[in-house]
């Protein structure tokens, strides 16, 4: 017996023809149609995908939640970790790798932590009480700033007032000259209105009390000029509510010895005249004009004190951020002095161009620090495209010699870092926008904690 | 007694006969060629070892995918003796180190050519097509390239068992917006596979 076969059936052959093209049409549709595209390619991702830690500090979902600020705290001669990211405060003793809630805070919305003056900073004044502090809200809104001398772990937690109709909303480091420790922080705050024309002052040597400069120039104009002031970071869509101050920095190693702060939103840079730690007067910010890339917007800014990193020349970094033509660039200015409106910018060409050619237009510097002497300057990224550059800068900023080695940026590229801190034990921890907290050891490998 | 051996040797003879009858009716029954017009659906499964990716300067980075798994589908019609033509659906999955999973699907014209040796087949084919890729957040088409092979034994008419092999070439590709064309990269890719092969 013999198989019968079939004879060539041009029929089913195009009946079974016409089958699948039709399938694979229909397949082809429905793909094209549901293609997504992340921040990088797909083989690209995986080439460079490294091993992440699971976490075990803050719970199941530690990867999931964002952190803004990391400070250390001394208790008795023991440093410890608090870091936040809009939920509960988090401990750790250094090494340990085990974060738990600090349960005295009251409030379960913690914006921000911060601490001054400054563990492991020799510039610190001294003397200074070290002083623990947190704006933290509860489910209703109620959000207010507290601060705490002493164990965290078992003392109570103070309340800081402000002036009626003010309501505190996060904490903002004012850096030293080398982008490291915080001299100072300010304090964004809303009235009734929403808007953020109050900022107030906390310093070492007066932790506890408030200090509100009066703008010059600046904050009445920032509110009502509706065509240059918007703030992308809060995605309001309302150009009326004006924007929180996002970065700050002093030209000097403490407050002290500063000259100048440098305060920025996301569309403006002002300047304040410092002296002996405090400002030379009672309406010391002025507006600086003739800023580069336009009107902003602008994520990140610090001023750096040359030689640091390479730099040959002082002056101020700013990066651009958000979807714009100009995001993704980084510039190194001068300000011709505090209260004139004269600026100078050269562009970092060589990070600008390679952060330009990597991610186009979507990309935002949100953030600028510091890892360890003369060695790197990071800017950050966030819109989910996370990249930190960071490196050396071997000559004049404009020209095209920084290191871009990109460290860590496999690593977090579908999240952006949103904040930096160099712990006195040489850890390094690093506040992602959605994944956690992360440090790099001394072998430069990162683990979740 | 010549008469018993007469009758041993006929019986021997008829024995032997018969079953030389037998195998060559078995073996008609066990195998025979294609011919045009012919149809063969193929069931694959097996591991899928990545092997490395390249850039397009010619650059070799690591794929930092597990041993993967993969299963598919292929249905081809004989044109000649030897030549068949169909196409083919697989997937494929593998996980990176932190556990997310490359997915990929490849949909494929194929053409295949079988050496016979009976009663063993050995496929040399070629495919083409596109790769549905998938990866955390992304998702997209890229050409695919793929040449197979295999090795068939033919247990009966209608079926065929064996394994594959087959390197996949994908070729992810970008506009340069948002993904910039440095991020260009060839996914290169190897399967093996228990196959059975049914011919209808």
């Amino acid at each position: 017996m013999r198989k019968t076969f079939c004879a060539l059936n041009t029929n089913k052959i195009q009946r079974w023809g016409s089958r699948i093209a039709l399938a694979l049409t229909l397949g082809l549709v429905t793909l094209l149609s549901s293609c997504t595209y992340g921040a990088n390619g797909i083989f690209y991702s995986l080439e460079h995908v490294t091993k992440i830690a699971n976490g075990n500090g803050f719970g199941s979902n530690s990867k999931y939640i964002s952190i803004n600020s990391v400070v250390e705290y001394p208790v008795s001669g023991t440093s410890y970790y608090l870091a936040t990211g809009g939920a509960d405060l988090f401990w750790e003793k250094p090494g340990s790798d085990l974060w738990q809630n600090v349960g005295t805070l009251p409030g379960v919305h913690v914006a921000s932590v911060g601490e001054l003056p400054g563990v492991g900073n020799s510039n610190a004044p001294s003397g200074a009480t070290p002083t623990l502090y947190a704006v933290s809200g509860d489910d209703n809104g109620n959000s207010a700033l507290y601060y705490t001398q002493g164990d965290f772990h078992t003392g109570t937690w103070q309340k800081i007032s402000f002036p009626a109709g003010l309501t505190p909303v996060n904490l903002v480091p004012v850096l030293d000259s080398n982008a490291h420790f915080p001299v100072a922080y300010l304090v964004n705050t809303q009235n009734s209105t929403l808007d953020y024309q109050n900022v107030f002052l906390l310093t070492p040597s007066s932790p506890t009390t408030l200090t509100q400069p009066s703008p010059t120039q600046g904050y009445s104009l920032v509110t009502n000029n509706a065509t240059r002031f918007y703030d992308t970071n809060m995605n309001e869509s309302s150009p009326t509510l004006g924007s929180p101050v996002i970065a700050a920095s002093v030209d000097g190693a403490s407050l002290t010895s500063a000259t100048t702060m440098y305060v920025l939103n996301t569309g403006f840079l002002w300047t304040a005249s410092l002296s002996g730690g405090s400002f030379t007067s009672s309406a010391p910010f002025y507006l600086v004009s003739g800023l580069p890339g336009g009107n902003g917007p602008y994520g990140a800014m610090a001023y750096i004190a040359a030689p640091e990193a390479g730099l040959t020349t002082s002056g101020v970094l700013l990066g651009s951020s958000d979807n714009s033509l100009n995001g993704g660039n980084l510039w190194q200015g001068t300000v011709a002095g505090t209260g004139t409106a004269g600026a100078t910018w050269t562009t970092v060409n060589q990070l600008a161009s390679n952060a330009r050619n990597s991610y186009s237009y979507i990309f935002d510097f949100n953030t600028i620090a510091y890892k360890n002497t003369n060695t790197l300057f990071i800017g950050s990224v966030r819109s989910g495209m996370g990249q930190i550059y960071g490196g050396t800068f071997a000559g004049p900023p404009n020209s095209n010699t920084v290191d871009t080695n990109s460290w860590a940026s496999s690593l977090l590229e579908q999240y952006g870092v949103q904040s930096f801190f160099l712990g006195s034990d040489g850890e390094y921890f690093l506040g992602t926008y959605g994944f956690g907290l992360w440090v790099q050891a001394s072998d430069n490998t990162f683990s979740l904690q | 007694m010549k008469k018993l051996r007469l009758f041993f040797v006929l019986f021997i003879s008829l024995l032997a006969g018969g079953v030389t009858s037998l195998f060559a009716q078995a073996e008609v029954l066990t195998y025979d060629h294609r011919v045009p017009g012919d149809r063969s659906m193929t069931i694959d499964l097996g591991p899928s070892f990545p092997l490395f990716i390249q850039d397009f300067s010619g650059n070799i980075g690591p794929t930092n995918l597990s041993l993967g798994a993969n299963i598919g589908l292929d249905i081809q019609f004989y044109l000649t003796n030897n030549f068949k033509l169909g196409g083919e659906l697989k997937g494929f999955a593998a996980g990176d180190p932190n556990n997310n999973l490359l997915f990929m699907v490849p949909i494929t014209l194929k053409a295949d050519y079988e050496f016979d040796f009976f009663p063993f087949t050995i496929p040399v084919g070629l495919g083409a097509g596109i790769c549905f890729n998938n990866y955390l957040a992304s998702t997209n088409i890229n050409p695919v390239l793929s040449p197979t092979t295999g090795f068939y034994w033919n247990a009966n008419t209608s079926w065929s068992f064996g394994v594959n092999l087959a390197y996949w070439m994908v070729f992810d590709l970008y506009s340069g917006n948002p993904i910039p064309t440095s991020q260009d990269r060839i996914g290169n890719f190897l399967e093996s596979n228990l196959a059975a092969v049914y011919h209808f």
